[in-house]
């Protein structure tokens, strides 16, 4: 009799921990089933009118950049693009857009919002590379501080208007875009960060702004 | 089951081991199964996220993490199931969860520190280490102690 009690219990633990297994890897692989183009060959969205751009609309070479500001490398090649692209003025169309990894990033949806707002008031790129520049100060800042701790302060040195950064920042306008350049880049599956594409066709991120400079010489050669 | 087992205790040591297991079992499935989202410095080489940190050879920590806390599971449940008392089972978890709180401290100073991005299932993970190591040690220390009391 006591055996058989024993027997059920050791049955019971055995049938949850296969059950969660398999409602787990259920779970994960629905999950991964959505990336549509894990080769990366699907071109990116054309450049529209509210994306945020640096260079003349009229280069003959555009690059687009799917970045998280919360993300390490790209802060890394925060850098090397400021190397690179000052050598292509008129020729390169830089474009940034937003994919924070929500998942490993507590602070990248809130730092878009921000940098989102700053655009409103005229200040999206000064925002995005005080973002970057100061990337390890406002990193680990608890989330539901890192407004009042970190992003008033650039905010302030920008001169923006607080009130309206604080409101911008959760306005219909600047979620309803972030969330629509999340889903493009999730259409086309761009899956790290940053994600670059040359003339909307996916690259492999260069090594140093030597290789940087070389596609872009690539890009610019006529055909 | 002993009919002095002291109940609470080997509950809640077996439910945060269930809970880690989960967890780390999800971390698990997601590092073998799942498209990654890594920032990353090179296309398909996860420098920056954890990979580096995220296996030990060719395993990954959160499979270690997974076995583990299985082990802990299925001690608790044979404690239960036994009909003497098994203080050698309760101090193997509690030894096993002092290991793997030594894991976790050093897992999420890399997240803090070196790899300056958080995960929160290793978070999670990290508390329910913590939690499973408070209660098997009140588990262990319960039962060793009616185990010293005459019969």
């Amino acid at each position: 009799m006591k055996n058989k009690g024993n027997a059920t219990v050791w049955f019971a633990a055995g049938f949850i921990v296969i059950a969660t297994v398999v409602v787990i890897i259920a779970a994960v692989v629905s999950s991964g089933s959505l990336n549509n183009n894990p080769d990366g060959t699907a071109p990116a969205p054309a450049i529209a009118a509210d994306d945020w751009v640096r260079g003349s609309r009229d280069a003959k070479v555009t690059l687009i950049e799917y970045g998280d500001y919360q993300c390490p490398a790209c802060a890394t090649y925060e850098g090397l693009l400021s190397d690179v692209l000052p050598n292509y003025e008129g020729e390169v169309l830089f474009v940034f857009r937003n994919f924070p990894l929500y998942t490993i990033h507590p602070n990248a949806g809130i730092s878009a919002q921000a940098a989102e707002a700053a655009g409103l008031q005229g200040k999206f790129w000064e925002m995005h590379d005080m973002l970057y520049e100061k990337q390890q100060e406002w990193s680990l800042t608890p989330t539901n501080r890192v407004v009042a701790d970190n992003f008033d302060s650039y905010a302030r040195i920008l001169g923006l208007d607080l009130d309206k950064f604080h409101e911008d920042m959760n306005s219909d306008q600047v979620l309803r875009k972030i969330k629509g350049e999340v889903d493009g880049a999730n259409a086309i599956g761009v899956g790290r960060t940053p994600t670059f594409y040359v003339n909307l066709q996916q690259i492999q991120n260069p090594a140093n702004a030597a290789e940087f400079k070389a596609i872009l010489d690539n890009a610019l050669e006529p055909a | 089951m002993p009919s002095n087992l002291p109940k609470p205790a080997l509950f809640l040591t077996a439910i945060f081991a269930f809970l880690g297991f989960a967890d780390a079992a999800y971390l698990t499935a997601d590092h073998y199964l799942a498209v990654p989202l890594p920032c990353s410095l090179t296309q398909g080489c996860d420098v920056v996220l954890n990979s580096q940190y995220a296996t030990v050879g060719p395993v990954p920590v959160a499979l270690l993490g997974a076995l583990y806390y299985l082990a802990a599971f299925f001690l608790a449940i044979y404690i239960f199931s036994s009909e003497s008392p098994k203080v050698s089972a309760a101090r193997a978890i509690q030894g096993l969860s002092g290991l793997g709180l030594l894991a976790s401290v050093y897992l999420v100073y890399l997240q803090f520190e070196i790899i300056r991005a958080l995960c929160m299932y290793c978070l999670i993970s990290a508390t329910m280490t913590l939690l499973l190591f408070l209660s098997s040690s009140w588990l262990a220390s319960r039962m060793s102690r009616q185990a010293k009391l005459p019969a």
